[in-house]
């Protein structure tokens, strides 16, 4: 980067890391996510919609993008060589899975904010709320995926388990009570803090689980 | 002493039941050791204790005076190069020792230069933006072993590196990693017999979890002098010879065949002669019981 | 035949498999398809009032039950439509309500100016919020005013109009105008031409009652009512869960890939057992699912004869289609990419169509659904008149698959060759 033949710190080097994981690891996700952003209008129509109509491609669709930025973290690891080398490494592995999910989360949440600012310019009835429903949805849906990555090494099984719970909320909602992610949808404007609460309890024991599979 | 070896006590690994390593005492010192042995014997799990990616079950190991379960510690000092060495496909070289040096634990200090340092020695200037993906095996064995040096530690440990390269490229990484042992513990675990002849003075030998060598090898050598013979025969014949002897070499012209064999006990008409170190190998296992017919079976 | 057999073992023993299974049951089991005991089809008995309802395009129901749901709309400038199966709240701007006032005019005999009076623009400005009966706020330089509404105008919403087609109107007619309606809101709305139908309801009578009766009774021979309401259900799970299994058995032999590119097998050969492997693990749990399903109500009806073998068709008619093209779509874009792309194609597809499904009503078929609906115990005449429908679309996604799968083994034999390395960038080869 904007480095010369000079010492590097501790901040410059979380940086570099960032920045590779971010190229390498990170880019088709993030490209997929921005596809499905755009995508969006085109299958549902974001004008005038009001405060429900509009959570309905927020929760329905925007909230996949969860599964696509959070699921894979762990990936780039799947593979037994690369991961026996960088686990021989001085650097913990949980620095940068930790990483990652600081760059992912808050990529969910700005594309998130950029789609409900780009629903209220189209003079839909949106709020904080919208926002902040849609992304505890989303981040539920993506720790999921990473739970189920943390326990198994597979690079098709953990994209399963999102898309199942929401197939089941698809048709079984009521059931699942507060842990429904189609809420805002179906006219009910508050509760979604146990979905976003369960995303990071979640996320943080896949890395736990991470961190003590591999002693 | 102990703070410039590595020093292995009553080192046990069990996968569930299967006894993996057995009771393994070893001191390392400073220069090119290697481990030898079959595939499956154990040398792997060696390594890989040795590298802190697999916890041992029983025993103690101290690496220059710092026990082995003071894991970051470790780390610091020892470089890896793992049997499956891969990294993140679509990196470039340059990115991945840039990427693997912060992750080492590499100074701040330099770290530029030092990696462009690096790259010369491992002879991979012009390959920095190259994939991973596009490197060949040799390239990638020679990008193992610069990231396993970044951060200059003063163990290197190496598993199997030669498998699979060609003569010219083993060769080569053959001499690379003298020059890097000059000043460090190299650990060399490999299965081509040939790799320990040419680059260490000490080794040892792994045969089913055991340590059943541990030596120099010269003398590894010497002990089998007057136990290898050659003999000329005729094509047809190496059918029957390869029931009677344990054949460690066919060399076939026309319609001879010169044979190479090792013997415990006087053989009058063959030849004698001075022993390589594959036949020492084989002599070896063979005086330790552990041998299995290698002259193969029909053909 | 090993062939086949290894494949098979592959797919059964794969962790992938496990959840799917599980995930077939937990799916079934919360629509409560897996068992029907508390469904028994009774012959109806006359004298009753109430045998249900049913819609029929009635023109002298339809005509006045939609204007009149058009004109309460229109005052309060609210329409709720289902463009792509999700709900949607229109409001109109003003040049559209003059559009729609237009066609409402024209259709009863109410003078459009009146019916511009009587809408409430529910807009809300930045000064003023209308509500819906006439209550008005208002910020002020100093802060908030709430108007009553005044006596006169809760009158005027009280005073019904009556509104009504005018007689010269032809039901043509009166759909043409309704369909513009449509067009105005988006479409997905009631009004739209396959939706009409929806204000044609009436009350079946006990002679019709028999009649759907006996349909089940002979046609379907009851289990078939059953089974069809089941393959439903099960046919969108496996139209999205398919995808999974061909991808997973794709991405499994990545890291043997050489070994298996220079072995004796066609690349044919391969692929076909790879793909029957695959359909065979899926089909294994539907029949058995649908069979649990269907035994469980063959006790109701001793006395009948009635159709055991129905589960196994509609399991292969209904249900199988959609499995070979969902795990054809992960076998093809798997083996084409080496990733697994496949799943957000199938997500999309599957989405899509499923929305698309919601819109259109109880009776009606396409031949392009990926998931064939039928959300109804019974219904067996819409069915039987469907029926081609059916077999068409069931036909045309059988070629699809087909012609997916030719085209993974035309990629597979060219990967071998060296032909291909298309999107390498895409593709984890392992060093």
């Amino acid at each position: 980067m904007f480095l010369k033949n000079s010492e590097i710190n501790r901040f410059k080097k979380t940086l570099l890391l960032t920045e590779k994981n971010i190229k390498y690891n990170f880019l088709k996700y993030f490209i997929l996510s921005l596809i499905i952003i755009l995508i969006t209008p085109v299958i549902f129509g974001t004008q005038n919609l009001d405060s429900r109509a509009s959570a309905i491609p927020l929760e329905f669709f925007i909230a996949l993008t969860g599964i696509i930025l959070i699921t894979p973290l762990f990936f780039p690891e799947n593979d037994a060589g690369t991961d026996e080398l960088i686990t021989s490494k001085y650097f913990e592995n949980s620095f940068v899975y930790t990483i990652r999910i600081i760059y992912a989360v808050l990529t969910l949440f700005l594309l998130i904010l950029f789609f409900v600012f780009y629903l209220k310019l189209n003079n839909c009835t949106v709020n904080f709320y919208h926002i902040y429903g849609t992304f505890s949805s989303a981040l539920f849906l993506g720790s999921l995926g990473l739970i189920t990555s943390a326990l198994i090494k597979n690079n098709a099984v953990p994209y399963m388990i999102p898309l199942i719970y929401f197939m089941l909320n698809f048709s079984g909602g009521s059931k699942l009570g507060k842990f429904y992610i189609f809420g805002m949808s179906s006219g009910i404007f508050e509760g979604k803090i146990f979905l976003l609460v369960s995303g990071f309890v979640l996320i943080i024991s896949a890395v736990l689980i991470k961190k003590y599979s591999e002693k | 002493m102990t703070e410039n070896t590595i020093e292995i006590k009553n080192l046990n690994k069990f996968y569930g039941k299967k006894h993996a390593l057995k009771n393994i005492n070893l001191t390392i010192e400073k220069g090119m050791f290697g481990l030898l042995g079959r595939n499956g014997a154990g040398k792997t799990t060696l390594m890989r204790i040795l590298a802190t990616t697999l916890q041992k079950s029983d025993g103690e190991v101290k690496i220059l005076g710092t026990d082995l379960k003071n894991t970051r510690n470790i780390r610091k000092i020892t470089g890896y190069l793992p049997q499956e060495f891969s990294m993140y496909p679509s990196m470039s070289v340059y990115d991945a020792l840039e990427y693997l040096g912060i992750l080492s634990g590499m100074s701040g200090k330099n770290f530029r230069e030092n990696i462009d340092k690096l790259l010369s020695t491992v002879n991979l200037q012009e390959k920095r933006n190259v994939k991973i993906r596009s490197l060949s095996g040799g390239m990638k064995r020679r990008l193992g072993i610069a990231q396993a040096l970044l951060h200059n530690p003063k163990i290197l440990i190496v598993d199997e590196p030669t498998a699979g390269l060609d003569p010219e490229e083993r060769i080569r990484f053959r001499n690379l990693l003298s020059e890097v042992a000059s000043e460090r513990i190299v650990i060399l675990s490999t299965h081509i017999v040939g790799d320990i002849e040419a680059t260490c003075e000490k080794t040892a030998i792994l045969n089913a979890g055991e340590l059943i060598y541990n030596g120099t090898v010269e003398n590894l050598i010497k002990n089998a002098e007057g136990n290898v013979y050659t003999l000329e025969a005729d094509r047809s014949e190496i059918i029957v010879l390869k029931k009677k002897y344990n054949i460690t070499g066919i060399q076939t012209s026309g319609n001879k065949a010169f044979i190479r064999f090792i013997s415990d006990t006087e053989v009058k008409n063959a030849k004698l002669c001075t022993p390589n170190i594959e036949d020492a190998y084989m002599f070896y296992l063979f005086e330790k019981g552990s041998f299995v017919n290698i002259s193969g079976g029909e053909i | 035949m090993t062939l086949f057999l290894k494949e098979f073992k592959k797919v059964i023993f794969s962790f992938t498999f496990l959840i799917f299974v599980i995930t077939l049951f937990v799916m079934l089991n919360s629509q409560e398809v897996l068992n029907f005991t508390d469904q028994k089809i009774d012959i109806p008995q006359p004298g009753k009032t109430d045998y249900g309802t049913k819609y029929e395009e009635i023109p002298d129901i339809i005509m006045p039950e939609a204007i009149k749901s058009l004109y309460r709309d229109f005052t309060v400038n609210s329409y709720i439509t289902y463009p792509i199966g999700f709900y949607k709240n229109i409001i109109l701007s003003k040049d559209k309500i003059e559009q729609m006032a237009d066609i409402i005019s024209y259709l009863t005999d109410i003078s459009k100016e009146d019916l511009l009076k009587r809408v409430y623009d529910e807009n809300t400005s930045d000064e003023l919020i209308n509500f819906e009966n006439g209550t008005s706020l208002e910020k002020t330089g100093t802060g908030y005013v709430l108007t009553a509404p005044p006596a006169e105008r809760q009158a005027g919403k009280e005073e019904e109009l009556t509104i009504s087609v005018k007689k010269d109107i032809t039901y043509e007619e009166f759909k043409k105008y309704m369909q513009k309606a449509d067009k105005i809101l988006g479409g997905g709305s009631d009004y739209s031409d396959s939706n009409l139908i929806s204000f044609g309801k009436v009350p079946i009578n006990y002679e019709e009652a028999l009649k759907n009766y006996n349909l089940i009774k002979t046609e379907d021979r009851f289990t078939g009512a059953y089974a069809r309401l089941f393959s439903d259900y099960a046919c969108i799970v496996i139209s999205l869960m398919s995808v999974f299994l061909g991808i997973s058995v794709s991405l499994k032999d990545k890291n043997i890939k050489e070994i298996i590119f220079t072995k004796n097998i066609s690349s044919f050969q391969l692929m076909l057992s790879r793909y029957l492997a695959v359909i065979t693990a899926i089909m294994i749990p539907v029949i058995i699912f649908s069979y649990i399903s269907n035994i469980s109500v063959w006790g109701m009806y001793k006395e009948f004869k009635i159709d055991y073998l129905a589960p196994l068709a509609y399991s292969i008619g209904w249900i199988m289609p959609s499995a070979m093209i969902s795990s054809a779509v992960g076998l093809f874009f798997t083996e084409l990419t080496g990733t697994p792309i496949a799943i957000v194609i199938q997500v999309f597809w599957w989405f899509v169509d499923l929305n698309m499904g919601l819109s259109v009503i109880k009776g009606g078929y396409s031949p392009f659904t990926l998931s064939l609906r039928h959300n109804s115990l019974g219904n067996t005449e819409i069915f039987n008149n469907n029926f081609s429908v059916i077999v068409t679309n069931r036909l045309i996604f059988v070629e699809i698959s087909l012609i997916l799968f030719i085209m993974t083994v035309l990629v597979y034999s060219y990967k071998r060759k060296g032909k291909i390395n298309v999107f390498k960038k895409f593709r984890n080869k392992q060093i």
